[in-house]
């Protein structure tokens, strides 16, 4: 399954952060440093494993934390429309 | 009876009231009462004296009936507030009070209980002008605070607290019960002024007092619950304040007691020399 960016997403740069808003939801996104990079990296279509695999090779810390963290943005990602999957 | 003509930011309104409660409007709305007689009014107030009261009527429709002048006045206050909302139109809306320091605003946002209204109330009493309370209408092109300076609604106790600290000298403070004290400033700013700082109180009793200063995308998503909703989109809403929150500094300002707020007060904007 592959994770996929909206093309409704829009992105605002709030100082050094950025934040993600898609029009017909309430609400903004400001991303933490593991979200930008997700969110960055999914320029292109990537299944969970290649995105986890990713972000170990840029960020340190135990792998079965990253892969929960990778999972809860990924949820988030996908509850508010920035994001969809394609099987 | 008499009628008042009531200037706000983009919203004129005529108040009518019988003459036993007018001492009591004026004092309510003393910094918003306008001279001009002619002044274009957007609504129509009209306050009537009935038999178990005073009635409340805007353009023409009964908007509540009360037994006391300061529970028709506190729902006044509410009606007026949530019609200037409306008004405002491109403007940023946030539920915080402002005074001007020096030649530029410090706007006070927060939720009820945080410590907003107790903070406006310091600064004002240690010499800073009065601008906003409730209420702080921004217009995010040119970054000026507009004043809307009503009177302020703190609780009683806080009010009987400070009196036993410090004298109130820069208004009235008058206390109604151990729930509430009003405070009416003597003087107020009338003109718009630009925005540079905002102060978010965060009181925790058994918490360390400092000031923190906040980056615009730590503070954002928080400043944005502070906000008013929007007449227009949302996404002007995010626009207007990320425009906001990047030309202003922003700190919090954590207090455990009204000596804490004084202190950091005095730490960050220096002791006023007029005091």
């Amino acid at each position: 399954m592959l994770y996929k960016r909206s093309d409704q997403v829009k992105v605002k740069k709030i100082g050094s952060n950025t934040a993600l808003y898609v029009s017909d939801q309430k609400g903004i996104h400001v991303l933490n440093e593991t979200a930008l990079f997700i969110w960055e990296t999914l320029q292109e279509p990537f299944t969970f494993d290649e995105l986890l695999y990713m972000l170990s090779e840029v960020f340190e810390g135990d792998t079965t934390k990253m892969k929960e963290d990778l999972r809860e943005i990924l949820d988030l990602f996908l509850r508010y429309d920035l994001v969809y999957t394609e099987t | 009876m008499k009628t008042f003509f009531l200037s706000f930011p983009r919203l004129n309104i005529s108040l009518t009231a019988p003459d036993e409660i007018v001492d009591d409007i004026q004092d309510a709305f003393l910094h918003s009462i306008s001279p001009d007689t002619n002044l274009l009014f957007q609504h129509e107030y009209v306050i009537e004296s009935i038999s178990n009261g005073l009635s409340l009527v805007k353009d023409g429709q009964v908007a509540g009936q009360f037994g006391s002048c300061l529970d028709l006045i506190c729902r006044l206050e509410e009606n007026i507030e949530n019609t200037l909302i409306q008004a405002m139109g491109n403007w940023v809306g946030f539920h915080a009070g402002a005074v001007m320091i020096g030649d530029s605003a410090c706007v006070i946002p927060g939720n009820p209980d945080t410590g907003k209204t107790t903070t406006t109330f310091n600064l004002i009493e240690m010499g800073q002008i009065f601008l906003c309370e409730e209420i702080t209408p921004v217009d995010p092109e040119t970054l000026l605070v507009y004043p809307y300076p009503q009177v302020l609604t703190i609780e009683g106790a806080y009010a009987e607290k400070y009196l036993a600290l410090y004298p109130v000298q820069n208004g009235e403070l008058k206390i109604l019960d151990s729930q509430m004290a009003r405070y009416r400033p003597h003087s107020a700013g009338s003109y718009q002024v630009p925005l540079k700082t905002i102060l978010m109180p965060s009181y925790d009793s058994s918490g360390t007092p400092g000031i923190e200063k906040l980056t615009p995308g730590k503070v954002f998503t928080e400043l944005l619950g502070y906000c008013f909703p929007p007449n227009r989109n949302d996404e002007h809403l995010f626009d207007s304040l990320i425009r906001i929150c990047e030309e202003t500094e922003i700190f919090r300002l954590r207090t455990n007691s009204l000596q804490s707020t004084r202190d950091l007060l005095k730490e960050l904007f220096g002791p006023n020399p007029g005091l």
